[in-house]
């Protein structure tokens, strides 16, 4: 019984020494950064893979558990375990879940000095700027005014806008819906709110899309091919986009507009390793597969996934505030530095007037 | 028809979906449409249903460990697709792969169950729940080359959904598709449905089908009667995998994805809801609750998604079809266990 | 009295309804001169325990009740005869409130229990009223022990913890419990520790606790008796009868169900005979227990039950002479050291030779290792020891490996182990053939895949049907729907197709009216003598094996006690059931 305990002591001992005398690289702390799992969110999770790999030894990736709605404790004591590690000066969470700032507000009682930037979290924004030094998030708002834009740029004549009764419940895509419907409005485009099978209710996301399947050809058959057709819900996408190829309606942009949701399954693009996470490259293969379903002008979205981008972007501004060259957050200080990450254009704007670290982004389009 | 056991839920049902005919054609919702997707909705699902039968036969309750057979048709079309096969090539021969594949996992899952007899369902359940995690992780190391199938980022371990449309996506649905006023029959979907049902049918004639309905309805007899009875279910749980294989084969077509990772788990549900509903009483089930059950609670879906659009309340429609689907397998549940006791 | 009148049920049911009606003409009763129980009855109404008054009931369209007439007074011992789905169980479920009657739709007529009209919904409330029910299959807990099966829901408790934590939270006084317990064992002459568990009692001993709990109750006043003698012996039987008096003396007011005519006459005050729902006639014995009279007795009740005559089956005498060419015969099977673990009813290290076309009966009192035998060779329990069949060793003991070497059998419990309810009369009678013997199958061009012969097996079960006289609609009926004696001929007609050498039979006319129970036996007789099978029946009904078996072997305690010859003395068989050597009784 004393043997194996002691020999563990031994090997725990000697690795922690080691750890000390070599982790050490150029700079003399870590960064915690917090995502999901691989497959409850790709982007995030390579994105910090991606950022581990352009400062190695300085990053500590921790993803949270698969089915978070279930396991909270878990990742509230992931979080904090972070923080009780001392060189770890700074934590960026990446999650797109909402119930996580109590663990930020242990860490911040524990660790005042912890810089913490969340890539999103969604919890109540006036109490998450009290205790997160930057909170950033993409501006699903003031999309509901830019995507009808882009959709009658590209000539849609009917909006159609596909959600169900869980999502319309949420504050910020009910908004989102009601924007939409003002913008189309103003803009003429006739606005259509349709309802799918509840895939957060009954048997997961399948009804939902198979009701997608094999509504869309009816709504097309209904309303024209003039019709940019918009979904609230992930899975969503792979379905209106196989359709879109097949109907040559207009899909302006995804939930979350990125070009590795929807078009890898839709397009089946064959990325090879050495491609993956090349945009560019992703870009200019889907505008090809675009132009070969004769839908050339029909698709857009923005050309690098904000989930990708949040996670090195937040890096980036974390070091410059630990390094102390970033004494305060403005659209002006900000950016610079996000242009530099993305390598397009992201505009900044505050989530309301009145708080100074909450900022919400919108990406420049790449259209195919 | 009494012995199809057509009881309270069927007419309950019945009179739900003609309800909603009449307002879908009282709100201009063209039943055309509605027909073509309901015939490709009944194979797609009826298959899947179809599987529950030789495991309720032979007495080993509903199979909710239906993963199980769904992962062995997953791996079959991968293989397919990673060769990259097509069209209806592609689909049979990813069905022949799965076949090996789903007699290696029946056979396992078979000798679980057949150690644990008389809580095979609970029991079902979680071997489902924890076959899916164990594939997770098998999904995201899984030594397959086709890039079209992997993560766009990164280029390692397969994509949650693998688009089939140069493959073989709606192969069978539009073998013979036949267009009748408007109405499209998908013959060879539903021939093949109808073969798959038929065999079934002829397979409970012979000596051994026979057997397994005997050891479902009396395994002291059958066991006196010189049956092998662990074999016999074991058999009948390889047969339901089997059948669920070719099942989810015949739904990625017809969806035209493959979905991976978690999109298995919540399957066995609506199959076995749809039987229930069907009329399905435990050991006492025919194909004819199979096709009966499938159409009516896929059609009840089907139609009354389009319905709540056109009247504008949603939310309302949403919560009652869920209140009536689940409403009526309660129903079926206590009247069989009423009948039993 | 007792001249048997030959008059329908539907008659006598119709009279019954008029007197119901005109309750204020007692001259109008018996128009045909039948001695009718509620003559007497109907003058002294309020001294009724219990009386029905046209009760009907019907499941959907088969009507399992009409009209039935039913008093009985305190300390009144009725018995209630009639042969298998004549409606007692249906009558009893009623009395005891059972809730399939109320999910069913209830029952038409009224139900007077101490002068008030009730309808009982569940069993609790016929409980409260006083009315206990003795079951058929045993409601026992089998976790519990004895002393607490007996004092359920009727507990002794510690009073300060009633009067703290009131009735149902209060303290149990298992001590109080133990001593009521065994003081009403003693009481009924049972000699049964009350501290075992129920699980581990025999199943006769599981019917007297079971009968003690009902007498535990403080407020019975009626006691229900399904069939409380089927599974227990003679011996024990007689015990139980007089516990049964003692009861009655009390004035409780009890009802008898039985199958057993002999007890029936015995025991009861008065009998009320049932035949298709309806009451065929109640018989009121001016001296009940008369011996010269009780053979008369039984014969006018059993001809009441079945409508006609019942002849008795007996081995002819051109076969008893296989009796004196035993001594040259083959052995056919030989057991040495033969112990099965059947739980509640071991065999212990038997030796024993049987020869071939012989009809050897096994009897013991139930629990002592009766059905034991058959079970062990087709391997249902752990068995050990050696056994030879015609000099070849045999090993594993398995059904399949025993079919191969043509031996089958039949098993007591016909519903449970013998017969696939859901199926038809056709596919029960063939089902093992075609499994194992490949009898009644078609050819066939595909490996693996081999289909029955539809039409031989329409042949088979047509002829079985013909020559073993089932009643019922045609071959594709359902075997659940039969009654016993028929399900009993499908079994042996499924037993036939397999042709064994040798077929094991437990207890084959349990729970089988009398007329059907003759057919059986002489079914058996033919199948030894015609096509020259052995056989082992094992039952504890002593007259049916006197009547045909060649040896009987008797059991005690798990062991064979003695060989004895169907000619010796009923006294000689109850002493060797009993463990009791003659020269000991002496």
């Amino acid at each position: 019984m004393k043997k194996p305990f002691l020999l563990s002591a031994i090997v725990m001992l000697v690795s922690l020494m080691a750890g000390i005398c070599f982790a050490g690289p150029a700079k003399d702390y870590r960064i915690g950064i917090v995502t999901p799992t691989l497959s409850a969110s790709e982007d995030e999770f390579r994105g910090a893979i991606r950022v581990a790999k352009k400062y190695p030894g300085m990053i500590k990736h921790i993803s949270l558990p698969e089915n978070y709605q279930e396991e909270q404790e878990t990742a509230i004591t992931q979080i904090l375990s972070l923080a009780d590690q001392a060189d770890i000066k700074a934590i960026i969470i990446a999650a797109g879940y909402s119930g996580i700032l109590p663990a930020i507000q242990k860490v911040k009682a524990r660790r005042p000095e912890m810089v913490v930037i969340t890539a999103p979290i969604w919890d109540d924004p006036d109490m998450m700027v009290k205790y997160i030094d930057l909170c950033l998030d993409t501006d699903w708002v003031r999309r509901g005014i830019t995507i009808p834009e882009k959709a009658k740029k590209m000539g849609a004549k009917t909006f159609i806008h596909y959600s169900f009764p869980t999502h319309m419940a949420k504050e910020v895509l009910a908004k989102r819906r009601d924007t939409m419907k003002a913008t189309c409005e103003r803009l003429g485009v006739k606005f259509v709110a349709l309802n799918t099978p509840d895939p957060k209710t009954g048997a997961g996301s399948t009804p939902m899309l198979q009701f997608l399947s094999e509504d869309i050809p009816r709504q097309i058959a209904k309303y024209g091919k003039d019709t940019c057709i918009f979904g609230t819900n992930c899975p969503m996408q792979d379905v209106i986009i196989a359709q879109a190829l097949e109907l040559k309606f207009i899909m302006a942009e995804q939930c979350c507009p990125t070009p590795t949701q929807g078009f890898p399954a839709a397009m089946e693009l064959e990325i090879t390793e050495k491609d993956a996470g090349d945009f560019d490259k992703i870009n200019a293969m889907i505008a090809q597969k675009a132009a070969a379903a004769g839908c050339t002008g029909r698709l857009s979205t923005w050309p690098v996934p904000v989930g990708y981008f949040f996670p090195e972007f937040a890096t980036e501004v974390a070091m410059k505030m630990i390094e102390g060259t970033l004494k305060e957050v403005s659209v002006a200080t900000l950016s610079p530095l996000a242009k530099d990450v993305a390598g397009v254009d992201v505009y900044f704007e505050k989530m309301k007037p009145e708080l100074n670290n909450y900022y919400l982004i919108v990406m420049d389009s790449v259209f195919y | 028809m009494k012995r199809f056991g057509v009881q309270i839920p069927q007419v309950f049902i019945i009179v739900f979906l003609a309800l909603m005919v009449v307002l879908a054609l009282g709100l201009d919702i063209p039943m055309n449409w509605i027909i073509s997707d309901a015939l490709v909705r009944l194979v797609m699902n009826g298959v899947l249903v179809l599987s529950l039968v030789p495991m309720l036969k032979a007495g080993i309750g509903i199979n909710f460990g239906l993963p199980v057979g769904i992962i062995a048709g997953l791996l079959g079309l991968c293989i397919s697709v990673n060769f990259r096969m097509k069209g209806l090539w592609g689909l049979s021969a990813g069905m022949l792969f799965s076949v090996p594949v789903a007699i290696v996992l029946g056979y396992g899952y078979g000798a679980i169950l057949n150690r644990v007899k008389g809580k095979e369902e609970i029991t079902a359940t979680f071997v489902g729940f924890s076959f899916i995690p164990l594939m997770n992780f098998f999904w995201a190391i899984a030594p397959f080359s086709n890039p079209s199938m992997l993560w766009p980022i990164g280029g390692k371990g397969m994509r949650p959904v693998i688009g089939l449309k140069s493959y073989f996506a709606k192969a069978l649905n539009h073998l013979w598709m036949v267009e009748v006023m408007g109405v499209k029959i998908p013959v060879g979907l539903l021939l093949f449905f109808a073969v798959l049902c038929l065999l079934l049918v002829v397979f409970f004639r012979t000596n051994f089908g026979r057997a397994m309905t005997a050891v479902g309805e009396n395994e002291q007899f059958a066991r006196l009667s010189g049956i092998n009875v662990t074999r016999v279910r074991t058999w009948a749980i390889i047969l339901s995998t089997l059948i669920a294989a070719l099942g989810i084969c015949v739904y990625a077509q017809s969806y035209g994805f493959i979905e991976l990772y978690d999109a298995p788990l919540m399957m066995a549900f609506p199959a076995a809801s749809a039987i229930l509903v069907g009329g399905s009483m435990g050991r006492h089930t025919h194909i004819v609750h199979v096709v009966i059950g499938t159409f009516l609670f896929q059609t009840t879906y089907l139609i009354s998604g389009p319905i709540a659009n056109e009247m504008m309340l949603p939310e309302v429609a949403e919560i009652f079809r869920l209140m009536i689907t689940n409403g009526i397998i309660l129903y079926a549940l206590l009247y069989e266990g009423g009948k039993t006791s | 009295m007792f001249e048997l009148q030959n008059f329908t049920g539907m008659r006598s049911n119709r009279e019954n309804t008029d007197c119901g009606i005109s309750k204020n003409m007692p001259g109008l009763q018996n128009p045909t001169g039948t001695h009718s129980c509620r003559e007497s009855t109907n003058c002294s109404i309020s001294k009724n325990m219990l009386e029905l008054r046209n009760i009907s009931k019907s499941y959907g369209r088969f009507q399992a009740l009409k009209s039935v007439n039913l008093t009985i007074s305190p300390g009144e011992i009725h018995g209630l005869v009639g042969v298998n789905g004549s409606g007692k169980s249906t009558l009893l479920n009623i009395l005891s409130g059972q809730r399939v009657i109320r999910d069913t739709g209830g029952f038409k007529g009224e139900l007077l229990f101490e002068n008030a009209d009730r309808k009982f919904a569940d069993p609790g409330q016929a409980l409260g009223a006083g009315i206990g029910m003795v079951h058929q299959e045993f409601a026992l807990i089998p976790g519990l022990s004895v002393a607490d099966n007996i004092c359920l829901s009727n507990e002794k408790t510690f009073s300060w913890s009633q009067k703290l934590f009131g009735d149902d939270l209060a303290c149990i006084n298992h001590q109080a419990n133990r001593n009521t317990a065994s003081a009403i064992l003693g009481h009924m002459g049972i000699d049964l520790s009350p501290d075992l568990m129920a699980g581990d009692l025999s199943v006769a001993m599981k019917q007297f606790v079971e009968l003690a709990r009902e007498f535990n109750r403080d407020h019975l006043k009626l006691l229900l008796l399904d069939e409380p003698t089927a599974v227990l012996g003679n011996r024990d039987a007689r015990c139980l009868m007089t516990a049964v008096k003692e009861i009655a003396a009390k004035g409780v007011a009890v009802l008898y169900v039985s199958h057993r005519l002999e007890e029936v006459v015995s025991c009861c005050d008065s009998m009320t005979v049932l035949r298709n729902g309806a009451v065929v006639d109640c018989i009121r014995p001016k001296q009940p227990g008369q011996n010269q009279d009780s053979q008369n007795q039984i014969k006018t009740l059993s001809n009441l039950m079945v409508g006609k005559k019942v002849k008795k089956t007996r081995r002819s005498q051109v076969n008893q002479v296989n009796q004196v060419n035993r001594v040259n015969k083959i052995k056919m099977i030989r057991f040495s050291s033969f112990s099965v673990e059947k739980p509640g009813d071991r065999l212990d290290s038997l030796d024993l030779d049987i020869f071939q076309g012989e009809i050897l009966g096994v009897t013991s009192l139930s629990g002592h290792g009766r059905t034991a035998l058959g079970a062990g060779i087709m391997g249902l329990y752990p068995a050990k020891g050696a056994v030879r069949l015609k000099g070849q060793p045999i090993r594993s003991f398995d059904p399949l490996q025993m079919i191969k070497k043509n031996i089958w059998m039949l098993p007591e419990d016909r519903r449970s182990e013998g017969l696939l309810l859901g199926h038809s009369i056709m596919e029960n009678m063939t089902f093992a053939a075609i499994q194992t013997r490949k009898k009644f199958v078609r050819k066939s061009v595909i490996p693996f895949v081999r289909f029955p012969d539809q039409k031989k097996c329409r042949a088979y079960a047509d002829a079985a049907r013909e020559a073993l006289d089932i009643d019922c609609r045609s071959i594709y009926q359902n075997v659940g729907e039969l009654s016993g004696g028929n399900q009993q001929k499908v079994c042996i007609a499924n037993a036939l197709a397999m042709a064994p050498e040798l077929l094991f039979v437990n207890d084959p006319t349990r729970g089988i009216d009398i007329a059907a129970r003759e057919f059986i036996l002489s079914q058996l007789l033919k199948a030894q003598s015609h096509h020259g099978m052995t056989l082992v029946i094992s039952s504890g009904e002593l007259d049916e094996l006197k009547r045909i078996c060649d040896r009987i072997a008797v059991l005690y305690q798990g062991r064979l006690f003695d060989v004895l010859t169907p000619d010796q003395s009923e006294k000689e068989y109850l002493l060797a059931c009993s463990g009791i050597r003659p020269e000991e009784a002496v």
